[in-house]
């Protein structure tokens, strides 16, 4: 027996396989963070946007995540092949041929950043091409197959969608615009390696340098509870400047603290380790899932005090 | 002519592809998506194009006109230079008012003598 997939059974693809090919789950997580910076920027400066303008600009922000997941999975189809987790995607599974998962990507791209110019400006378009470039090309193609900070910098993609939606309604990015990048960016490494802990020999076996593979469990358990410590600090910022208001601190406060008992859990367990206990490793994936939960209800803070008008500013700058 | 049949120097034309049933109901539903995706595209540059000429200074070029009949508290913006505000007003032939039937005076033709 050899470790070598076996070819593909061909099957022809559904329209749940196309969608597949999308990262339909980060893309509720991109459009729900860009709906946030969208709400908070018109909270905040006081300038509104159509309706139907906001409606197509959001539209196009899951184009363009749907986009980069596309190329994400064309470029990335030989290692899904050999991970157990990735295997059933739609180009591993024969579903999708590579050469149609790239065309969706690269059209979608161009539709993405076209809609959203049309709708509202060139910076929000500028900056949508920008992040799909940067998930598709910089982390896709470059990062993650060479360094193992490749998803602390590659992060930065996924950061963008609140900055895409504040400019989207105000044609700049101010500093509260890049808090909420900043929130995004550093939540990124503790979420992802909780998953990557537990799925480390499987990114070996595909020849990624996940943080575990290169440096170990013990050291990527330390990094996880560095990077939630600066997380806690960044996402208190709000209250400063006077984005978030009191509901927002009493929220990221109380979520801050259960996401640094769960780091310092992990970090004091085996999770990731040869042999670790089973109920280390479900500690590890209770915090991926709780990471998820966090970034939810952060950016549903500032949602619900900028759009309902229960915004009650501690400071402001 | 088949392929088996050229000449020297002849050009071979590609074998037709042949479908099975399978394969073309899923040509057929791809096409479909494909053929509403099309039209969704449109539509939507279609909407934002209309909502954004709906907003845009060229619809208010009758600005000076429309003031007068919008009754708001909105100061009228600067005259362009060398412009009177005579010249800014509506054309005579133009009402601000509604002119209803009662108020229009007909001239009695004198009668001939």
């Amino acid at each position: 027996m050899t470790d070598a997939p076996a070819t593909p059974e061909k099957r022809y693809g559904t329209a749940g396989d196309y969608v597949q090919l999308l990262k339909p789950r980060i893309m509720m997580l991109v459009v729900f963070t860009a709906v946030a910076g969208l709400i908070a920027a018109t909270g905040v400066t006081g300038q509104t946007m159509h309706p139907l303008m906001a409606a197509i600009a959001v539209l196009a922000v899951a184009l363009g995540s749907g986009a980069a997941g596309a190329i994400n999975m064309w470029y990335d189809s030989d290692i899904d092949q050999v991970m157990t987790r990735t295997s059933t995607r739609p180009i591993p599974s024969g579903a999708v041929p590579r050469e149609e998962a790239i065309a969706m990507g690269m059209i979608m791209s161009g539709v993405s950043v076209l809609l959203m110019w049309l709708a509202s400006n060139w910076l929000a378009a500028a900056l949508l091409a920008f992040s799909i470039f940067y998930y598709g090309v910089i982390y896709t193609m470059w990062l993650k197959r060479s360094t193992p900070q490749n998803i602390v910098i590659g992060g930065g993609a996924g950061a963008f969608p609140p900055v895409i939606g504040w400019a989207a309604v105000t044609g700049n990015t101010p500093l509260d615009a890049w808090i909420l990048f900043a929130i995004t960016f550093f939540w990124t490494p503790p979420h992802f390696w909780a998953l990557s802990l537990l799925a480390h020999s499987e990114y070996e076996k595909a020849g990624v340098p996940m943080l575990p593979v290169t440096h170990g469990a013990k050291a990527t358990r330390l990094q996880m509870l560095v990077y939630t410590i600066v997380l806690a600090a960044v996402s208190m910022t709000p209250l400063v400047t006077g984005l978030g208001g009191w509901i927002y601190g009493v929220v990221t406060g109380g979520l801050n603290i259960a996401f640094l008992y769960y780091a310092l859990r992990v970090w004091r367990s085996h999770a990731g380790d040869d042999g670790a206990p089973a109920a280390d490793q479900k500690l590890a994936r209770s915090m991926f899932l709780f990471s998820i939960l966090y970034l939810f209800l952060v950016f549903a803070a500032l949602i619900v005090e900028h759009a309902a008008g229960l915004h009650f500013p501690v400071g402001g700058l | 002519m088949s392929n088996d049949d050229l000449k020297p120097g002849e050009e071979r034309f590609p074998e037709p592809a042949h479908l099975d049933a399978a394969h073309l109901v899923a040509q057929r539903r791809r096409n479909i998506w494909l053929g509403l995706a099309l039209l969704g595209f449109v539509f939507l540059v279609g909407l934002t194009t209309f909502i954004r000429l709906s907003g845009s200074e060229e619809n208010q070029a009758n600005f000076y006109y429309n003031m007068n009949q919008s009754g708001g508290d909105a100061e009228a913006p600067a005259l362009p230079p060398g412009m009177t505000p005579d010249q800014a007003a509506p054309p005579p032939n133009l009402s601000v008012e509604p002119v209803l039937e009662e108020d229009v005076i007909v001239e009695e033709e004198a009668p001939e003598q």
